[in-house]
């Protein structure tokens, strides 16, 4: 007994039981309208029909791809873009200009344009999550690189290293921690974009189903629909960062 | 025919309004076997020669040879280096730091027995999965050592490699340097600002004087050396000598 609240409370756990708990609570004692705000009972009623008439893995793929397509071109296109600017400086004079006036446009605000040139098909949607996710990652790594100490590429210079092996096994495993917070910033603005364009112009998706629950006056499955995008971004986070910590400590990175 | 010889070395830096002669013709041969300690006061130029000799900067002039044959940036002399800092890859196991020299190595998982001897001669036994962070800088230093000598290099260059240590534990490993010198296979090149440290552990003494070679001590005592005995004293003063005109 004692081990279990002991694991409940190292885990982050207590947080979440208490809110659920007042949340129980309150909606039993009528605190409030559980019309405005559904009870846990009400919301988890929600996921399972959503779940059993097969709406909820619908939208759930639909998302995901759109999340795994538009944050992997976006972090590919930017890590390859910050690589090559930290190894030819004169590269980054030529678009840091350019770049900074992209990196203060709200990615919503191109939505009205993107829906007129792309219609409301995948691609509005990619390019969103591109734009909202590219600079955080270009400007981790490209940061990282730069921070690179060079006492210890001396080390490496010392024992007969090329340069790219300096590269490779001295500068890159150093900026490991700020690509890592970029890529980790990047996946999560990557839902806000792509929630905020499903909410705007889509016929499914996560954030679709959120809409059309609200004109159904559902506030159920808003609610329901809120938690699901919590719960799977926060999942994914883990999956994507376990994996990738494995495979850098294979790679002699991390 | 030397081993290893340095030849009228010089290096002049350009700052912007004058020069600074780092070294200003340093000529010095170099036994394989001996354990060189030089001397010599801040900006002397000690780094400036190690730091040659390691490839990590371009002499201005003179020449270095290895076995008669001139060491460039092709065919650079092979050196292990430790520095006053331990300069550990953070984010590498104390055995991966102990096998950096060869981390680009195809076949670099089958080198584990080779950490083996490494871990045992340094005495970091159950550290090998150890990061650098858990290290204490006494024991960081240590496989900074390993490291330069897993090299297998022909000359091992420290550069103040315990200057930043306290006094026990720099004592510590002026012994271990001093056995693993012993066990002759390598040749050592240190610089140092501590003329005691110098004397314990050379075989012979430099002294660097704004950047040229002052003087070249031959120590022949037996280790380990005792600092109380006249000869050590008499060997002090003589490096004092040498270090400050003032006093002479
Ligand atoms: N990168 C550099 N640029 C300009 N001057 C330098 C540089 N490195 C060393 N020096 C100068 O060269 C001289 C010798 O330096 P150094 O070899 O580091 O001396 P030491 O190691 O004996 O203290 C000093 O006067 C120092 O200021
Ligand atoms: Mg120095």
């Amino acid at each position: 007994m004692k081990s279990i609240k002991n694991s409940i409370i190292c885990s982050g756990l207590l947080v979440p039981i208490m809110i659920i708990f007042i949340w129980w609570l309150g909606s039993n004692a009528f605190w409030w309208n559980t019309f405005l705000l559904p009870s846990p009972t009400q919301t988890a009623s929600a996921f399972f029909s959503y779940l059993q008439n097969g709406e909820l893995q619908k939208h759930v793929c639909a998302s995901l791809s759109r999340i795994i397509k538009g944050f992997g071109l976006s972090a590919v296109i930017a890590l390859s873009l910050a690589l090559l600017c930290s190894q030819f400086p004169a590269l980054l004079t030529q678009i840091e200009p350019t770049l900074e006036f992209f990196r203060h446009i709200p990615p919503m605000s191109v939505i009205p344009l993107l829906i007129l040139w792309f219609g409301i098909g995948e691609s509005p949607k990619i390019i969103l999550i591109i734009l909202a996710t590219f600079f955080p990652v270009f400007l981790n790594t490209l940061q990282g690189i730069k921070a690179s100490d060079s006492k210890l590429t001396e080390v490496a210079k010392v024992f007969g290293y090329s340069h790219w092996n300096q590269f490779r096994f001295v500068v890159l495993p150093e900026a490991i921690p700020s690509i890592l917070t970029g890529l980790r910033l990047g996946l999560g603005y990557s839902w806000r974009a792509l929630v905020a364009a499903e909410l705007v112009a889509a016929a499914s998706g996560l954030g679709y189903m959120i809409l059309d629950a609200e004109k159904l006056s559902r506030s159920d499955v808003v609610l329901m629909g809120i938690f699901v995008i919590g719960a799977l971004g926060a999942f994914i986070d883990y999956i994507f960062f376990s994996f990738l910590k494995l495979s850098l400590k294979k790679g002699y990175m991390l | 025919m030397s081993w290893l010889k340095i030849e009228n070395l010089r290096k002049t830096y350009e700052l912007e309004n004058m020069k600074v002669n780092a070294l200003s013709g340093v000529n010095l041969e170099i036994n394989q076997g001996e354990f060189i300690v030089v001397v010599g006061r801040n900006g002397s130029g000690k780094t400036t020669l190690l730091n040659i000799l390691a490839g990590l900067e371009e002499q201005s002039l003179g020449k270095v040879f290895f076995q008669d044959n001139e060491c460039t940036i092709e065919n650079p002399l092979s050196v292990g280096m430790v520095f006053q800092e331990a300069r550990l890859m953070p984010w590498l196991s104390v055995e991966r730091n102990l096998l950096f020299p060869f981390l680009p190595d195809k076949n670099f998982s089958k080198l584990h027995q080779k950490t083996l001897d490494l871990v045992k001669m340094l005495k970091l036994e159950g550290y090998e999965n150890a990061m650098p962070s858990q290290l204490s800088s006494g024991m960081a230093q240590r496989v900074a050592l390993g490291r330069a000598l897993s090299y297998n290099p022909e000359i091992v260059l420290l550069d103040e490699p315990l200057g930043a240590l306290d006094y026990f534990t720099r004592r510590t490993l002026q012994l271990e340097l001093i056995r693993i010198y012993l066990k002759g296979e390598k040749t050592f090149l240190m610089v140092t600002h501590d003329v005691e440290e110098a004397l314990r552990l050379a075989t012979r003494v430099i002294v660097l004087k704004n950047g040229s070679i002052d003087s070249s001590i031959q120590i022949n005592m037996e280790y380990p050396r005792v600092r109380n005995c006249p000869e050590f004293q008499d060997l002090i003063d003589k490096v004092l000598l040498a270090l400050d005109d003032s006093e002479a």
